[in-house]
């Protein structure tokens, strides 16, 4: 009797915290959006600069470095960005290990357990609340989404050309793709509100 | 010479009897600096300080102005590009028409509309180009008149400094120090330096506002608002130079 309500109450803290980091991941990466935008921004600028016909106009006779100063300062204000989404990917790795604790706590608190509980009592489930192996799964599942979102983010960045302005395109549209976590979390917490509203 | 020296002398003696200041309050630094001292400050110390703070507002001035023509030569960019855009698209439908009615006459007339369109559009265009361009012109006219006080400013630092080599001429013991460390030689340099990259920043800006809207070619288009965006001749040193002269003279 005490390893299920020690079970579940861990479960129970477990998803109150998941719930929180969700919503946290979700802000982060809103606020990371604009840098993602004016990134691509940069780069478009920087591949004109790049495409200008090399005989420069007549009126831009007196600046024969211009093109070359353009270039730098463009370079420089796109490090700014990256670095703006390096400290975002840092927040977002934080709220990463914070679920991958969850799950590894609850896991634990399972094993510890699990001599004492028998199988039925496991996979019991009644119309409010989902048994605690459903539970233990859902948490596998968002800590292995929130962990592959997370590295998938650090390798955009890790793999990114400044020159290359179709890849940026494609930084931005790839960088957006999280909302299958959030559908997926709240989903999942659906299925909880009994569980986690029960004192 | 005497001034600047009993000034700075003063100022530490004042500091040291712990007598309160308005001009201690205003300062956030922990640290007191004799020169926090405004009112026993020399003249030369003074107008060299009222020059840092005239750069200060005077640059602060440039970037308000740089950021609204920015936005004006993007709506420029922006509105050209449409035009070309509108006219590609007129001439396609033209073309089809054309094809398409070999038949019958109908057609003629749509493509008489879709031309009467596209010309609409263009003086439209045309016009709103103009407008911008006065805009612009007359963001680089209040540039130029910033970048002259900007000039007048260094030359009367250029004259400080030579006021103030011919006093320590008659008195070398004098350290030609007003404030901490800079010599008032140093004051000019920067001030010379940040005078010439404004100065070829503003002969760029002119340049730009007087030919971006006589560009067809996105790229360059594209280029002349970046470059006007992200002023190329003003060096990040810019940045450096003004904090140091500020802090140096107490502002900071």
């Amino acid at each position: 009797m005490q390893a299920e309500v020690l079970t579940r109450r861990q479960l129970k803290s477990a998803y109150v915290t998941i719930e929180k980091q969700a919503a946290r991941w979700k802000e982060i990466h809103g606020n990371s959006e604009q840098y993602v935008r004016s990134l691509c921004n940069l780069s478009e600028q920087l591949e004109s600069c790049e495409k200008v016909p090399d005989e420069a106009p007549e009126f831009l006779k007196d600046f024969p470095d211009l093109k070359s100063r353009l270039r730098a300062k463009l370079l420089e204000e796109m490090e700014k960005m990256v670095g703006k989404l390096r400290e975002t990917l840092c927040s977002l790795q934080e709220v990463s290990n914070s679920v991958g604790r969850q799950y590894g706590a609850s896991m634990h608190t399972y094993q510890t357990h699990a001599a004492e509980l028998a199988i039925p009592k496991v996979v019991e489930r009644s119309a409010t609340e989902p048994s605690m192996a459903d539970m233990l799964e859902w948490l596998g599942d968002i800590d292995r989404a929130v962990r592959e979102l997370f590295l998938q983010k650090q390798f955009l960045l890790d793999t990114l050309n400044y020159d290359d302005t179709r890849q940026m395109q494609s930084l931005q549209r790839r960088w957006k793709q999280d909302n299958d976590l959030d559908t997926m979390v709240m989903g999942i917490l659906a299925h909880l509100t009994f569980f986690l509203q029960d004192t | 010479m005497s001034e600047s020296s009993s000034g700075k002398g003063s100022g530490k003696r004042r500091k040291s009897s712990g007598t309160p200041r308005k001009s201690d309050s205003s300062s956030p630094s922990p640290v007191k600096s004799p020169s926090v001292n405004y009112a026993k400050l020399s003249p030369i110390a003074k107008k060299v300080r009222d020059v840092a703070a005239d750069w200060h507002n005077l640059i602060q001035r440039w970037e308000v102005l740089n950021a609204s023509g920015a936005s004006v030569a993007n709506k420029i960019v922006n509105c050209k590009l449409a035009n070309i855009e509108s006219k590609d698209a007129a001439e396609m439908t033209v073309g089809q028409t054309s094809a398409g009615s070999v038949a019958g006459a109908g057609g003629t007339g749509e493509a008489a509309d879709a031309d009467g369109m596209s010309k609409e559009l263009e003086v439209f265009c045309n016009q709103l180009t103009d407008t911008y361009n006065a805009m612009a012109d007359s963001i680089c006219l209040s540039q130029a008149k910033l970048w002259e006080k900007m000039e007048k400013l260094t030359s009367n630092l250029k004259g400080q400094r030579e006021l103030q080599q011919y006093q320590s001429d008659n008195d070398d013991s004098d350290p030609n120090i007003p404030f901490q460390t800079w010599t008032i030689q140093h004051f000019y340099e920067v001030s010379a330096e940040l005078s010439e990259m404004y100065s070829k920043e503003l002969k760029l800006k002119q340049a730009i506002s007087e030919n971006i809207a006589h560009q067809s070619d996105r790229h360059t288009m594209m280029f002349l608002a970046s470059s006007w965006l992200h002023q190329p001749y003003i060096d990040n040193r810019s940045e450096i130079l003004l904090e140091s002269m500020l802090v140096e003279t107490g502002h900071r």
